[in-house]
């Protein structure tokens, strides 16, 4: 059946063409920016919160924010970019509301190893891309995110997951290199403990993709 | 020691647990930090097991996210559509 969203992404030549469109709020913009951006960053949203339906809020908040605010976008990064720092600053907002971020949960994970019972954030539909990870590794890494301590997790998607630098991610959540490096490898050493026995059956490096 | 290997348990260096246990997390000596990345250098263990988990960060990093529901995206196409009035609160 097609749905109603089901169009051609390539109906803007290029980006400033769809940032007009959503200037003018033209609905086929809406639909394209979303259909095009809001999978990566839907997945963003759930591993820094750890949670799908406030995943969702977030997504929500953030593109409402990013059109609200779409004429003072000046082009100095891609378009891309700028959403992911807007669902990052928008969940990191959320976050700091629920509680303060602390570093008081995080020794127990270190010393005992990760309990959870945290339900998959990722482990709705599948794609044929997850068969080259393979679904029981895929679920497992999954779930070993979302069990890490609040502090790891979002310095270990910041930097592992999403790419930036330890500059960047350390700007990003206020603290210094040297606190973004501790809490990486924390979470590095809590996934190596979680993900024992089975990071072995990840594929070779250079073997995804993208 | 560097990287005791446990049998049962490859991944596990007891000299990096206790390095990163030192660490203040919020106001880290940096010499400490710098001392977790050098021994990450150079102990066998953790060499081995930090290779692993980058390649299943690489591995999951490739995978194709799903799609929010159709009815979030419809939902959220029409608030985005809807043009904010400047007097209208944030």
């Amino acid at each position: 059946m097609e749905k109603p969203w089901d169009i051609d992404l390539q109906v803007y030549d290029d980006e400033s063409e769809l940032l007009h469109g959503l200037r003018q709020r033209e609905r086929m913009a809406c639909t394209c920016l979303l259909k095009y951006y809001a999978p990566r960053l839907l997945r963003l949203a759930g591993q820094l919160m750890g949670d799908a339906d406030e995943a969702e809020d977030v997504l929500q908040e953030a593109f409402i924010r990013a059109c609200d605010r779409i004429d003072s976008f000046r082009g100095e990064s891609g378009l891309g970019t700028w959403l992911h720092r807007i669902v990052i600053n928008t969940a990191l907002m959320r976050l700091r509301a629920r509680k303060s971020v602390t570093t008081d949960d995080i020794e127990g994970v270190i010393a005992d190893g990760p309990e959870s019972n945290w339900q998959s954030v990722s482990s709705g539909a599948r794609d044929p891309g997850q068969q080259v990870l393979g679904a029981e590794l895929f679920d497992r890494m999954s779930a070993a995110i979302e069990r890490l301590p609040e502090s790891l997790r979002i310095a270990f998607v910041l930097r592992d997951i999403e790419g930036m630098s330890t500059h960047d991610a350390a700007a990003t959540l206020g603290i210094s290199e040297s606190a973004l490096k501790v809490r990486l490898h924390r979470a590095r050493l809590a996934l190596r403990k979680d993900l024992a026995g089975y990071v072995d059956a990840a594929p070779p490096k250079g073997t995804g993709s993208q | 020691m560097t990287g005791e290997k446990s049998v049962t348990q490859k991944t596990r260096c007891s000299e990096l647990e206790a390095l990163i246990q030192q660490c203040d997390g919020d106001n880290p000596d940096p010499e400490l930090v710098e001392q977790v990345e050098q021994h990450l250098e150079i102990c066998p263990v953790c060499h081995e097991a930090e290779d692993q988990l980058t390649r299943a960060v690489v591995a999951y990093r490739s995978v194709t996210p799903a799609e929010p529901s159709a009815s979030f995206e419809e939902a959220l196409v029409d608030r985005l559509c809807h043009k904010r009035d400047p007097e209208e609160p944030r």
